[in-house]
């Protein structure tokens, strides 16, 4: 059985999130910092009046990188709660089946790391949406 | 009818009642039903306990009818004077209104769950209704007249008669069940016995109808198991002579129908004719129609999305004037201006939407004040002042709890017992005094008594004892008394009573209060009694706000917890033991840097200013870089973030879009 990923870039490295979580993607406006959250929260985004904390997933999954200068926020919810991925570039939405997916073998001890697919010649990390919020709130 | 759907119309309604119901009952105590007062009441009371009745018997409810029903039996006795209100039977009606709290709220979670909690009931109704317990014992109730079995009046139909099963929980409200199933066949042209005598004490289970239908036997019998409770059902197709007819006394004329004549004054007698219609008056004219002449009741949370449809149309104001400035056209600024003061006017109205008058809390406190009074044989006249004052409905319903353990702790250990008052100069009663009153942009509540004051030597041995305050102090003040008093587990209670003394309570009061951005101020003489004032804001979605700036970052400090501002000079801040504090008036208080705070590296900006915060009895300095004015904000709630400073768990949107953090100032001091 496989299930549709939506393809994002971000700090040059490929992400897969679930497309089923997925409700919009907006421009990154000005983001407020959150005091004392880990590097990888980016901040609040107001998005029509709620407040979304922001993940950059370059940073969250050392990627590392700059990101250019025009970034988007894919927007998922995951257990009633809102989170955006800040990303360079949305690609495609391609679907995976669980076997196609390969066991990460570096940081394979994170559970929010699905596993490794192809998009084309490169490499896509597999993102489990509801395991990043869960690390990310309190 | 789809129970559902009125379930939680049901809960709300009855919840409404049983406030007047304890009422009533308080009056009742203080003034007896032969005076025009107590007379009133008496009426209340019934009114009250019986629309209660007629709601629950139409839901199904059947331990919340029986108990209403078996209260409505004793006060239409108390009302027809066949029966002297003795204060034993007082006490058994505060008893059933304290079960019937019970058997609504469970009834509503468990709607099925009708025999189980029925059991509960029996013992209370079987008290009520003067089977026995100690009421009854030293006054029998009044027997009422025994029913004739009779065929049901009129004609033609056919003659279904229903036994239900022996030891039915009130049968009456089951048989008004069975006439209602009746009706869903056909027009029910006879019943006997007659649907007032249905509700009378002595109704045997046995009644016959005469219903004008065409379904088959099969589908009668159904219809009226589906009642439930029923044990037989025996259907007669003859149809019956007129004799009948003849047979039927006249209703005014049958003996078990005086008891009509109780029946409350709203209640038309002809709508009483057939038992559906009945059902409707229960719930529509007592129920549906009366609130909506002038009141809808509306979730909270169709509010609270008006609120932020409001909140950010506020934000587009705020956008749209900036840009139309930038044009210079003075048509646009007017236009611009004019929906300013359109959004302006919107905002007010929803605000005002939430607003509800304290005595939709306040009013449940009387009999809070009394049964504390009973247990602890206190005397204590209860005064409540300023019901009218509006706040936000969310945090009024949060204050309830904090008020219900200051009422009981005032009457615990504020006022004195009734001797000790008259030794010390005072009358035997004790007065409890509730208030409400606006002050600027708060609504302060106050407990206030009259009784002996806190033991300041007392409170400040045992705060000597576990070490909270310096060994060489002599006296303390009323901030210092109340923040001994608040800490967690201390308590002056010479014994534990039921009702307070535990320890716990005046932290858990202080620290809800504080949650809601309020504060709670202690005064205290020794012999002329203790007040506590709860300051709250007036609602929570907006509040007025200081809007402070570090580096190129905003944030609001609320208004309730800014006392002054000023500028930082040199010559303010001194260094005691490493640490930065502030002289003001000579008094010295901690400073805290905003840019600490918020992680932010401390610059050497120029224009530093200081924000002296107050939360209850702690004032701080705060430093900022500049203020940027005050600004009524919205407060939108966000996820915790893991990690995140625990100061900031709200933010507001500004005119540009972004969000600015609200400092929590109540966790920060």
């Amino acid at each position: 059985m496989s299930r549709p990923f939506l393809i994002v870039e971000g700090g040059g490295a490929l992400f897969a999130v679930d497309q089923g979580l997925v409700r919009e993607i907006v421009p990154a406006r000005a983001m407020t910092r959150l005091p004392g959250a880990p590097p990888a929260v980016r901040g609040l985004l107001n998005v029509r009046g709620t407040l979304v904390t922001v993940i950059d997933l370059a940073t969250r999954f050392g990627q590392g990188g700059a990101l250019v200068a025009d970034p988007s926020v894919v927007i998922a919810v995951t257990e009633a709660r809102t989170i955006g991925l800040l990303v360079d570039d949305v690609h495609d939405v391609l679907s995976f089946a669980e076997e196609e997916l390969l066991p990460a073998t570096e940081g394979s001890s994170d559970p929010a790391v699905v596993g490794l697919g192809h998009f084309g010649d490169r490499v896509v990390l597999a993102v489990e949406l509801q395991e990043l919020a869960r690390q990310t709130f309190a | 009818m789809d129970s559902a759907r009125y379930r939680e119309l049901f809960l709300t309604e009855a919840r409404d009642h049983l406030v007047s119901i304890n009422q009533s009952l308080i009056a009742l105590e203080q003034s007896p039903p032969s005076t025009v007062r107590g007379g009133e009441s008496v009426n209340e009371l019934f009114r009250a306990v019986h629309t209660v009745k007629g709601m629950s018997a139409v839901m199904g409810y059947d331990s919340v009818a029986a108990l209403s029903h078996a209260m409505e039996s004793l006060l239409a006795r108390v009302r027809a004077g066949e029966q002297p209100l003795e204060p034993a039977h007082l006490g058994l009606l505060f008893d059933a209104a304290d079960a019937l709290e019970s058997a609504i709220e469970s009834s509503s979670v468990q709607a099925d769950a009708g025999p189980a909690s029925a059991l509960d009931v029996t013992s209370l109704v079987d008290r009520l209704q003067g089977r026995s317990g100690s009421a009854s014992s030293a006054t029998p109730l009044s027997t009422l007249p025994t029913v004739r079995r009779r065929p049901p009046p009129g004609s033609g139909g056919v003659v279904v008669s229903v036994s239900l099963e022996p030891g039915t929980i009130l049968p009456g409200a089951r048989a008004q069940l069975v006439v209602a199933r009746a009706r869903t066949l056909g027009a029910v042209l006879g019943a006997s016995p007659d649907e007032v005598a249905l509700l009378a004490d002595d109704f045997d289970g046995q009644l016959a109808l005469r219903v004008a239908t065409e379904a088959d036997d099969a589908t009668i019998a159904r219809t009226i198991q589906g009642a439930g409770s029923v044990a037989t059902v025996a259907i007669a197709r003859d149809p019956d002579r007129s004799d009948a007819c003849e047979n039927a006394p006249d209703a005014a004329s049958d003996p078990s129908s005086t008891r009509l004549a109780d029946l409350p004054p709203g209640a038309d007698r002809s709508l009483l004719a057939d038992a559906s219609e009945r059902f409707e008056a229960a719930w529509g004219n007592e129920v549906l129609k009366a609130p909506l002449q002038r009141y809808v009741r509306i979730d909270l949370r169709r509010l609270d999305h008006l609120m932020s449809l409001v909140g950010e149309l506020m934000i587009v104001r705020g956008s749209l004037a900036q840009r139309a400035s930038a044009h210079a056209d003075p048509m646009l600024d007017d236009v611009v201006t004019e929906a300013s003061r359109l959004v302006g006017a919107l905002q007010d109205g929803v605000l005002g939407a939430r607003m509800v008058p304290v005595w939709q809390v306040f009013d449940r406190f009387p009999r809070v004040v009394r049964d504390a009074a009973r247990t602890l044989g206190k005397d204590v006249e209860f005064v409540v002042e300023g019901r009218e004052i509006e706040l936000d409905r969310s945090l009024l319903e949060q204050v309830a709890d904090p008020l219900v353990h200051l009422l009981r702790n005032a009457v615990d250990h504020g006022i004195e017992p009734p001797a000790a008052r008259v030794a010390s100069g005072k009358p035997p009663t004790g007065r409890l005094t509730l208030s409400a009153s606006r002050e600027r942009s708060a609504v302060v509540i106050r407990v206030a008594d009259d009784g002996r004051g806190v033991d300041r030597d007392r409170v400040l041995r045992t705060a000597q004892a576990q070490g909270v305050v310096d060994a060489e102090r002599e006296a303390l003040d009323d901030d210092e008394i109340l923040r001994v008093i608040s800490r967690a587990g201390f308590s002056t209670a010479d014994r534990v009573t039921d009702l307070s003394g535990r320890g716990v309570g005046i932290d858990a009061v202080l620290s809800r209060i504080r949650a809601l951005g309020g504060t709670v101020e202690l005064r205290t003489g020794p012999g002329t009694g203790t007040s506590f004032s709860l300051r709250l804001p007036v609602t929570l979605a907006v509040i007025p706000a200081l809007m402070a700036r570090v580096g190129d970052e905003a944030y609001a400090l609320p208004l309730t917890h800014v006392t002054e501002t000023l500028q930082l000079t040199r010559g303010l801040v001194r260094t005691v033991r490493g640490r930065d504090v502030i002289v003001i008036r000579g008094e010295v208080l901690p400073l805290l840097h905003l840019r600490d705070v918020v992680g932010c590296a401390r610059g050497d900006a120029a224009t530093s200013h200081v924000v002296l915060l107050r939360v209850a009895d702690r004032t701080a300095g705060l430093v900022v870089d500049q203020l940027l004015g005050r600004e009524e904000i919205v407060v939108k709630p966000f996820d915790a973030v893991r990690g995140a400073a625990t100061c900031f768990n709200g933010a507001t949107i500004q005119g540009d879009g972004s969000a600015a953090l609200i400092l929590e100032v109540s966790s920060l001091l």
